[in-house]
């Protein structure tokens, strides 16, 4: 059986210039927290033969952060473009995203990264499950899919009624095909949670995930596999079935009113003093500061 | 300079860069001064394709074009020349050849586990009495059944073993004189990645009496009895790069390993250099974008006079110098590199990009020491290793001044 995963990523501006939010794909890279998310989804695939779609919003721009998800493994990329998707909030932009997510049905599990490196809402992964009515899981660390007991589950109720024998095979056939179980783990307040979760799913990958034995980095033959064998789909409103005013700034009900530059102030504090009274003061600061202690 | 980088170019970039930044970066200090090759590293590299740049991918390599080859240099070498080294002369001058004069079968055999890193490769040219003069090496590779004597080495002993009788011809008994293999005799100096490389291109002489015309170029394979890999040369700067000499005494190689044909050695050498010359310019653009990256650091950081040295005229005027003729220096070696990959002659282009970005580096790594002061001289600080890795390429895969005269010539022609 294979598995379809989708992840939803998102190109971020890494390196804007000052006084300007104008992006380039020269200073546009892959959110460096849905990294994670791709390679959790292309560890199942790999081991249960699966496909992995990535899934992105934005501008035309945005393409790089989907070459980059296509040169790490991902077999398919679709970006919704239209510029009446232009400054959407989270709560459109999971709108928009679960309406695509119907579109590339079937799938069967959708990852995101636990927040996105520009604007860090954390959102969209917990809001487009929502949309979707599909169980959510936040920040975990682990994820494997547990078949063997999906067989035993409709071993302990087989048909009897011959003549429902075939229609029953078929439905578990069905069911097999759209019916996982995913063993979870994330970690929260010092324990670690182990969860079951039942059929299609989404779940936001924590930073902390990695595969053992991979190195991280994109490879040569990934990038240039990505770029000579792939194509990026391009949807817009249209595409979706999606109205203007369904979308963007207008249909957002939240809205940024203010854009102010976080003011930073460094200051350089010199201790005197005999070494253990500079070493009191320091533990003193550092502890007063809620570095320590 | 992004105007001529198309996507795959940037995405490229951006992989290469973050690679060099978390991986190369924390050792490039520690690999100089321990004068240690990273293999721990080298590994890495060659997981991510970095030693099979342009090989096409159906003999493993990651199929890419010459553009993408200077950006990995360049990358690469701003964390550290020495890796940077080790990868153009790998994809250049040793796996090049192999490509494009090769025949079907040395591909198979050797070009996978090249570009895969299975393998490091080396090119030996030099030798102590031929530099510049490369149609002056002694190195001698006969047929194990010529009459021709050995004309380099070991001068008594004839090469063939046919006279008299005795097996004196190496290894090689007398029945194993079928013809097939050829007697090397070679001293090679000066050797990039010699210390790692386990397929090496030599430049030998197969007609002594030929001149020019009798060089050829023969793939020895390390592990060859006869072959023997020198100390590594105490060098100023380039130090986690093993440059080596290579010895082989009275080796035995199958003919199957000479590349082309009799007598095209200096052809081959002539094309792997104009190559070559394009990664060494992108080497030393590396260089100096790292030295310029560095001064422009400090000389914010650093307070004299109660403000950053930045707002001292006399600093802004070497910030300016250092970024303009880096920039144009990087022109320069774009134009080289995308001449070639549209298939167009680029030889002169690539010996006057070399030319200015060795001396652009040299420049820029100098002032950025000045402007570091006492502490520039100091090895607390990178741009002591590009000062000291700038030196370099003004010097070897061709001096400067031997590229002024390529490009003279071609300009009074």
């Amino acid at each position: 059986m294979r598995l379809n995963i989708i992840v939803c990523v998102k190109s971020v501006v890494n390196n804007m210039m000052p006084g300007s939010n104008r992006s380039s794909s020269g200073n546009m890279e892959l959110n460096p927290f849905d990294r994670p998310a791709i390679e959790m989804a292309l560890s199942l695939t790999k081991e249960n033969q699966g496909s992995l779609t990535v899934l992105s919003m934005g501008p035309q721009t945005a393409t790089f952060g989907l070459y980059q998800a296509i040169a790490m493994g991902a077999d398919r990329g679709v970006l919704i473009c239209d510029s009446a998707l232009k400054e959407s909030d989270t709560y459109v932009t999971a709108k928009v995203l679960g309406t695509a997510l119907l579109k590339l049905q079937p799938f069967d599990l959708v990852l995101f990264g636990t927040r996105s490196s520009d604007s860090d809402t954390g959102h969209v992964g917990p809001q487009t499950a929502q949309m979707l009515g599909i169980p959510f899981i936040g920040n975990i660390h682990s994820l494997a899919v547990v078949r063997d007991k999906l067989l035993a589950l409709h071993a302990d109720n087989p048909s009897t009624e011959a003549a429902d024998q075939s229609d029953s095979r078929q439905a578990v056939a069905e069911n097999m095909q759209t019916t996982n179980i995913w063993s979870v783990e994330r970690k929260a307040d010092g324990y670690v949670e182990s969860f079951e979760v039942k059929g299609r799913a989404a779940f936001t990958v924590s930073s902390s995930f990695t595969v053992s034995g991979e190195t991280g980095f994109t490879s040569l033959h990934g990038i240039e596999t990505a770029f000579s064998e792939k194509t990026i789909e391009f949807w817009d409103n249209s595409t979706l079935g999606l109205k203007a005013e369904e979308t963007g700034l207008i249909a957002s009900p939240t809205k940024i009113v203010a854009w102010n530059r976080e003011k930073r102030s460094k200051k350089c504090l010199f201790i005197d003093g005999s070494p253990e009274q500079k070493a009191q003061q320091l533990a003193q600061k550092l502890s007063e500061a809620g570095f320590v202690g | 300079m992004d105007i001529f980088l198309t996507e795959k170019h940037k995405v490229v970039r951006h992989s290469v860069r973050d690679f060099a930044r978390r991986e190369i970066v924390p050792i490039a200090k520690d690999i100089d001064e321990e004068q240690r090759f990273p293999w721990e590293v080298v590994d890495k590299m060659a997981a991510l394709g970095y030693f099979g740049i342009q090989v096409p991918r159906e003999l493993g390599g990651a199929g890419m074009d010459t553009v993408s080859y200077i950006i990995i240099i360049e990358e690469i070498s701003k964390a550290s020349a020495s890796l940077g080294l080790c990868a153009s002369v790998h994809n250049s001058v040793a796996l090049y050849p192999i490509l494009a004069f090769g025949n079907r079968d040395q591909h198979e055999k050797f070009v996978p586990d090249l570009a895969s890193g299975k393998k490091i490769g080396a090119f030996c040219l030099t030798e102590p009495n031929a530099g510049s003069d490369a149609s002056a090496i002694e190195a001698t590779a006969i047929k194990d059944c010529s009459k021709n004597s050995n004309s380099y080495g070991d001068k008594n002993i004839e090469s063939s073993g046919c006279k008299n009788g005795e097996s004196n011809c190496g290894k090689t008994s007398e029945n194993q004189k079928d013809g097939d293999h050829y007697i090397v005799n070679a001293n090679k100096v000066f050797v990039t990645n010699g210390g790692v490389a386990q397929t090496c291109l030599i430049f030998v002489r197969t007609d002594p009496a030929a001149g020019p015309k009798g060089i050829s170029v023969i793939i020895a394979e390390k592990g060859t009895p006869g072959f023997v890999v020198g100390e590594s040369e105490n060098l100023s700067g380039m130090r986690a790069n093993p440059v080596c000499s290579i010895r082989l005494s009275e080796c035995r190689i199958h003919k199957s390993n000479l590349l082309a044909k009799e007598g095209q050695g200096l052809k081959i050498g002539l094309a792997a250099l104009d190559t070559g010359r394009i990664g060494i310019a992108a080497q030393a653009i590396g260089i100096a974008q790292g030295a310029l990256e560095e001064g422009i650091k400090y000389a914010k950081e650093r307070i004299q006079f109660s403000v950053p040295i930045a707002r001292h005229q006399s600093i802004q005027n070497m910030i300016a110098d250092m970024g303009t003729q880096v920039e144009s220096a990087r022109l320069m070696v774009y134009r080289a590199a995308l001449l070639k990959d549209m298939g167009q002659p680029f030889s002169k282009e690539a010996a006057m990009a070399k030319l200015m970005a060795s001396e652009t580096a040299s420049r820029v790594a100098d002032m950025a020491v000045q402007i570091h002061g006492g502490y520039g001289y100091s090895k607390s600080y990178p741009v002591e290793r590009y000062y000291r890795d700038a030196r370099i390429t003004r010097i070897y895969e061709g001096t400067s001044e031997v590229h002024r005269m390529v490009i003279a010539r071609s300009l009074l022609s």
